[in-house]
């Protein structure tokens, strides 16, 4: 038996979508909400809060979905709802902070892993992070942002931005040492 | 500051991960999603009506202007008959000078016209209670240019001295002091005529001198004991003046709110 799919592609989905056609809306839900979970979980502690941030987003796509232009990928626009409603969900809970400090003299670089390390892994070490340190290093490091934008989006300085992924860094270099995992110095 | 290895590891491990939201997850979205939907009508019924108002009250504006016209005729008091007609004696605060002159040429119709061989052209119009009064005396001339009292109408002598009489009764029934008078010189000069047979020209005039004098002292000394309300006679003024003004007014302000409040209503029906 053939399965007949309702929606020709994403684009005719959109369009349903954005007539309020719940059952389009429902398919681009389950087609995206696991990876925006993800998104809001990188910066989020809990799963909980994690999950009702990204009911948050969703909400905002499917009632601003008539805003979306097509100039880039669907799913690049959702993740930056989901990203900037985790920011102020982090702000509201008042957990970040940004601290001027001076830039250290090299030590910023990370070694190669030496291990696998899994996701499940990574997202401990990076739970561990202040939140300040956290945010920047996931918006940089793992989102693709420029300082110059995270600086905009979090409305701190460049140099805040830099310090705080530096400091970040040698915090993720002190625990991957601990747990001998990155061969430091071993090269 | 560039990228390093391991954060293009974590990167590819991290980015393409999928965690699965809780089993009721996307009815609490749909949820959320139906209850903005009817918030959302409600907003737009109000914005509708609210427009729709606002719209009635422009046009019902527009309407009021182009039918308002405001009147550029001046608002001019026009008497309601001809001033020809015998004074009133009715102001008390005359100066003496000009109420001896009035008396005196108000007394100018008593002038008593002789009985016999006499061509002049004038004649005394006798008071109306005055048994004497001649029906077909001849018509009284006044041709005295001072006089205020010019009698140019074509009416028969018997209407004109009916007319005279009803001046003279109003005259007389206005100022009692005059009525006095009138009633003394009719007498002396009724002893007079008993005593002399005629009665000249000279003599009626020292009585009606005689009585002018009596009446304006008789004037003075009410007037000295008379008070003079002046906010009264403002107020009078200003009432007669404003009933016809304010009243022009309202008429013209009920008129464009009657007319206004018509196209409000056929507007919203």
């Amino acid at each position: 038996m053939k399965v007949i799919p309702l929606f020709k592609n994403e684009s005719h989905l959109i369009s349903r979508a954005v007539k309020n056609n719940r059952e389009a809306q429902r398919h681009l839900y389950e087609k995206y909400s696991g990876k925006m979970l993800s998104v809001c979980r990188m910066y989020i502690k809990d799963l909980h809060h994690a999950e009702e941030v990204m009911l948050t987003g969703f909400f905002k796509v499917f009632t601003h979905l008539q805003d979306f232009k097509s100039e880039g990928s669907f799913e690049g626009w959702i993740r930056r709802i989901m990203i900037r409603e985790s920011i102020s969900f982090l702000r509201v809970q008042k957990d970040m902070e940004f601290r001027e400090e001076p830039i250290e003299d090299g030590g910023d670089c990370l070694n190669n892993v030496q291990e696998e390390i899994d996701a499940e892994h990574i997202q401990q070490l990076i739970d561990e992070f202040p939140e300040g340190y956290k945010v920047v290093f996931v918006m940089y490091a793992i989102e693709g942002y420029k300082h110059q934008e995270i600086a905009t989006m979090l409305n701190i300085n460049i140099g805040t931005s830099k310090s705080q992924l530096f400091k970040a860094r040698k915090m993720l270099q002190e625990k991957l040492e601990l747990q001998n995992i990155a061969g430091y110095g071993t090269k | 500051m560039g990228r390093n290895r391991i954060e293009d590891q974590f990167k590819e491990k991290l980015i393409h991960r999928e965690i699965a939201p809780s089993a009721g997850s996307w009815e609490k979205l749909s949820g959320q999603l139906n209850s903005e939907k009817k918030k959302g009508k409600p907003i737009i019924w109000w914005i509708g009506i609210a427009a729709t108002l606002i719209g009635a009250i422009f046009i019902s504006g527009l309407i009021y202007n182009n039918n308002y016209q405001p009147d550029n005729a001046p608002i001019v008091e026009t008497p309601t008959k001809e001033i020809k007609e015998l004074p009133t004696i009715t102001e008390p605060a005359e100066s003496k000078k000009g109420v001896s002159e009035r008396i005196a040429n108000e007394n100018k119709i008593f002038k008593e016209k002789p009985s016999s061989g006499r061509n002049k052209s004038t004649t005394i119009l006798k008071p109306k209670t005055d048994a004497g009064l001649v029906e077909n005396a001849p018509f009284p001339i006044i041709s005295d240019k001072t006089s205020n009292m010019q009698i140019t109408s074509t009416v028969t002598p018997v209407q004109k001295e009916e007319t005279i009489e009803q001046e003279v009764s109003k005259i007389m029934g206005n100022d009692p002091a005059i009525a006095s008078e009138m009633n003394i010189i009719m007498a002396e000069i009724a002893q007079l005529e008993r005593n002399n047979g005629k009665i000249e020209d000279a003599e009626i005039n020292a009585l009606l001198s005689k009585a002018a004098t009596q009446i304006s002292k008789h004037r003075q000394e009410r007037l000295a004991s008379e008070k003079i309300d002046a906010e009264a006679l403002l107020w009078d003024v200003e009432m007669d003046m404003e009933d016809s003004f304010r009243e022009k007014i309202f008429e013209v302000m009920k008129e464009g709110y009657l007319k206004a409040r018509t196209a409000v209503v056929n507007r919203n029906n």
